[in-house]
């Protein structure tokens, strides 16, 4: 949920997996109102936490928006529902 | 033909799962089935207390979804069913269950195959072990890679 703030808006992004080690489960970071792409929101929630920043720099970090796995040319509103994946492992 | 992918947030029961799955069977001659259960000792021999499973539910739901329409359209099969747990497991409970129903056994056994090795490497799930020395996050290995690459599928 975005809260307006001048020129930019904070979003609650949820950290999952270990991700969310360092942080806890969720991370707010401020966005301008136009939005971001989704490597500008990584470098964002890097500046946040060390461990977090490694594994973004890693490329093992995926951006989920609104229930959707997107790349780093996707798009991210301050209104959208944004979580941080790590490497996946089911079975 | 159908594909049925469960995201099951409590105890599951595999015999009963097979005894549903086999129930409508409608000239299908072939029926595999695999169940993973959560080992009571790490890999280093450690006992451990639970397996602790994140999701995020919508997308965790909608990968299993795509895994079992991804091996129906795949092989020659009927039926294919996913049951996989998430939150906390103990030691010896099913974490997941999968089956296939097909006109021979070749398909079914394949379909089984490919389900497991897609859900190590693609089911949206964080698995976590738990024991008396704290916990550890458990990620897909270099054969699990080698497993799923088997089907030039995954990452």
């Amino acid at each position: 949920m975005a809260r307006g703030d001048g020129e930019t808006a904070d979003i609650e992004v949820e950290l999952c997996g270990r991700l969310a080690d360092g942080l806890g489960p969720r991370v707010v970071l401020a966005l301008p109102h136009a939005g971001v792409d989704v490597a500008a929101l990584l470098a964002l929630a890097g500046r946040q936490d060390a461990a977090l920043e490694a594994q973004i720099a890693a490329g093992r970090v995926r951006a989920c928006v609104n229930d959707t796995i997107v790349g780093s040319e996707g798009r991210v509103l301050p209104t959208d529902r944004v979580a941080l994946f790590p490497p996946v492992s089911g079975g | 033909m159908s594909a049925l992918a469960i995201l099951a947030d409590d105890v599951i029961d595999p015999a009963a799962l097979l005894g549903d799955f086999t129930q409508p069977l409608s000239g299908e001659g072939a029926v595999a089935s695999f169940t993973g259960h959560m080992r009571p000792t790490g890999d280093d021999g450690a006992p451990l207390d639970a397996l602790v499973l994140d999701s995020y539910p919508a997308v965790t739901r909608a990968s299993l979804d795509t895994i079992a329409r991804d091996a129906l359209a795949r092989f020659a099969v009927a039926r294919v069913l996913v049951v996989h747990r998430h939150g906390r497991i103990a030691p010896g409970e099913a974490i997941v269950f999968v089956a296939a129903a097909a006109a021979h056994r070749r398909a079914a056994f394949d379909a089984v195959d490919y389900l497991m090795d897609r859900l190590k490497t693609e089911a949206v799930l964080w698995k976590r072990e738990e024991g008396p020395d704290g916990a550890r996050w458990i990620e897909p290995r270099g054969s699990d890679h080698a497993a799923a690459a088997r089907w030039a599928v995954g990452s």
